[in-house]
């Protein structure tokens, strides 16, 4: 794995409605989209972190979400260092 | 608890689904479940090019120059292609019906961007917008669709099926449907395999849950890899891009490894989807003896190509795009001579539910169209997957409707929804954190790929089948670290581990089961197809704790000599014979 590495923050929604962004840490390694990240983060970092991905390939819409504030799929986003990365719901 | 009541309840909305639902709400009240998004999920969208049906069908609807083509002709080719494994019936519903359902497709929107004798070339995306108009065009009443839910088990009661237990990820909650008939259109169960071409959902889900119902599937160790899959970066990691592109395979010492002896054979590789088995074979030969690259790979190069050529090819890809990735940054460099790593990855699934040409299961009420179907291509798959989606899809609706006309809706026993409900519950409240779904899931995903994947033989199998009971073992202590319900994707990935276990160890002990080569199962220690002993389905259903397997002829009105042919012999004998043909008619 590459030395490299960026941070991204994640914004959840807990249980009791509160919410918060945490950051996480994600390596790279060659072209890297949000999801690709998420997957990273989901299983390595923080299981709690969800989101609904399918076809990966921009194709079926199933992983649009709020990406820097603006609706973006998480699959055909480069992910870069400092993103802010929300529920759909929070996008415009 | 929420509740839909419907005459047939669908699972699964790629293409085999919708068509199921257009075609069942045409007479009875239909629910569609899906995981992903309705009419966007599953293989379907990702799907490559071609629809098929045969050249006179096609013909008439003004598109192929092969007007003395028919079903029969077709019929024939494809059993050579599944070398004499498939279910004749099933071929003949598939090659009958597959003019008809290509029309309709037509009618309704699909978009043609090209043609061959007996394919239309479209893409997964314009089939599924079809079928989303045709729901919405032939529909004489609503159609109740739930997006999102996971569907964990069928529910059985006095040896039929009668309606599916989900979870919805929104809220967490159990969702039941209760059915009169229900159809399985779930798609293969490709995430279980380290590298794979198909979509996050496609986890063996209909497959294991009718085995665990007790219904019959059939040819679980036929796998087809598409070669040329993308390894790396992620962000391009299982897209079918080079596939589609013309290219060199070389393996790490530059060496160009694809050398056809056979003129035939050659044919086959570079006009049809034998090409699927044909370079995978060879490239996981190389990575075997040594010669591959570190992500287990080999190269793809497009270095032969002049400039002005690949200045056309990017006419027809404007911007390098394919599907909505862009491969601009990978196309410069290719432009300059380098080489991306590439492998097979699992594409298709030539095994599943067992069904007849009615798509009828070995259950009562229980029904299966698409992928998730076993039988009908055999031990290959060459003709398209889309023509089979639709017209099994197509036969699975109008079956299941006029089968609920008779019936009540089953209510459900308290007791036993309990119990399904309780499985669940175990899993998402147990407090030790000891077995992880994340750990158990890349084991599960390197024993498929490296010991169940392309080349075979019995120490490999023998040790994977192990390995997997041993895990199925070890699941049965699985716990979360997310205990919220709603939005809990670890909680889905748990019961589709569970599914893609089921179905790679079946895969596994059939594989070990069946000592012959055929089509893409290929055992090094049994290089030959053996016609006296082999041309048998192995069928296997649940019985108690265990899987019990029998091997059952062929259904076929042709009689083939009863002899053992070395492998790559019959390859080249069912290339003269399929090329044989092709000259003929011309």
């Amino acid at each position: 794995m590459s030395e490299k590495t960026i941070t991204v923050a994640i914004r959840s929604c807990s249980i009791d409605g509160t919410r918060n962004y945490r950051e996480y840490v994600v390596p790279l390694d060659g072209k890297t989209n949000v999801l690709n990240a998420l997957e990273y983060v989901h299983e390595h970092l923080d299981p709690t972190v969800s989101y609904q991905s399918s076809c990966r390939r921009g194709v079926c819409g199933a992983c649009l979400m709020t990406i820097n504030g603006k609706k973006r799929l998480a699959c055909e986003t480069i992910v870069a260092d400092g993103m802010k990365i929300d529920p759909l719901s929070e996008g415009t | 608890m929420q509740q839909h009541d419907s005459d047939v309840l669908v699972i699964g909305s790629g293409g085999a689904g919708m068509r199921a639902a257009i075609e069942a709400v045409k007479t009875a009240s239909v629910t569609v479940v899906s995981k992903g998004p309705l009419g966007r999920s599953g293989a379907t969208v990702l799907s490559g090019a071609d629809i098929m049906a045969d050249g006179g069908s096609l013909h008439r609807l003004g598109y192929s120059d092969k007007p003395g083509d028919s079903p029969e002709a077709w019929t024939q080719d494809i059993l050579v292609e599944g070398f004499w494994l498939n279910d004749e019936n099933l071929v003949d519903m598939y090659t009958r019906n597959a003019g008809a359902c290509v029309e309709e497709l037509l009618g309704w929107g699909m978009k043609v961007r090209g043609t061959e004798e007996r394919a239309l070339i479209t893409t997964g995306m314009s089939i599924c917008a079809a079928l989303r108009s045709g729901l919405a065009q032939e529909a004489s009443h609503a159609v109740t669709r739930v997006e999102g839910v996971t569907i964990f088990e069928l529910v059985v009661s006095h040896g039929r099926v009668v309606g599916a237990l989900g979870i919805d990820f929104a809220t967490g909650d159990y969702v039941v449907f209760r059915a009169k008939t229900v159809i399985l259109a779930t798609g293969g169960w490709h995430q279980a395999y380290r590298f794979n071409a198909g979509a996050d959902e496609l986890t063996g889900d209909g497959q294991a849950m009718a085995y665990r119902a007790g219904a019959e599937l059939v040819d679980m160790e036929m796998v087809t890899f598409a070669p040329n899959i993308l390894l790396a970066p992620p962000a391009h990691r299982g897209s079918l891009w080079f596939y589609v592109l013309p290219g060199t395979l070389l393996n790490r010492n530059g060496d160009a490894f694809m050398n056809w002896e056979d003129p035939n054979v050659a044919k086959l590789a570079l006009t049809s989807e034998w090409n699927k088995l044909l370079f995978s074979k060879a490239s996981i030969r190389e990575v075997r003896e040594g010669r591959g690259g570190p992500l287990g790979g080999v190269y793809f190069s497009m270095k032969h190509l002049p400039e002005n050529l690949f200045d056309a090819l990017e006419e027809d890809y404007p911007g390098w795009r394919f599907q909505g990735d862009d491969f601009s940054g990978l196309m410069s460099k290719m432009r300059d001579g380098y080489a991306a790593e590439v492998g097979p990855a699992a594409e298709y699934f030539e095994g599943g539910i067992r069904i007849s040409e009615r798509c009828e299961t070995s259950i009562p009420g229980l029904y299966a169209a698409g992928e998730c179907s076993g039988g009908l291509f055999g031990a290959n798959r060459v003709a398209a997957a889309t023509t089979e989606m639709v017209v099994e899809g197509m036969i699975a609706g109008r079956e299941a409707a006029q089968a609920a006309l008779g019936l009540e809706i089953f209510p459900f026993s308290e007791a036993k929804l309990v119990e399904m409900i309780d499985e669940q519950e175990q899993v998402i409240t147990r407090k030790t954190e000891e077995v992880s779904v994340f750990e158990l899931r890349r084991r599960l995903r390197d024993i498929s790929y490296d010991k169940v994947g392309v080349l075979r033989d019995a120490d490999t199998l023998t040790a994977a089948a192990a390995e997997l009971e041993e895990i199925r073992e070890t699941s049965k202590r699985l716990s979360l670290t997310t205990k919220r319900r709603d939005h809990n994707r670890e909680w889905t990935e748990a019961v589709e581990l569970r599914n893609m276990l089921q179905c790679v160890h079946l895969s596994a002990l059939s594989a070990l089961e069946r000592t012959e080569s055929r089509g893409v199962h290929v055992r090094e220690d049994h290089p030959y197809v053996d016609n006296e002993n082999w041309r048998r389905h192995l069928v296997v259903e649940k019985r108690e704790n265990h899987a019990a397997f029998v091997s059952i002829p062929v259904v076929s009105k042709t009689v083939l000599p009863l002899t053992r042919v070395p492998y790559e012999e019959a390859i080249v004998r069912a290339a003269e014979s399929l090329v044989g043909r092709q000259e003929e008619e011309r």
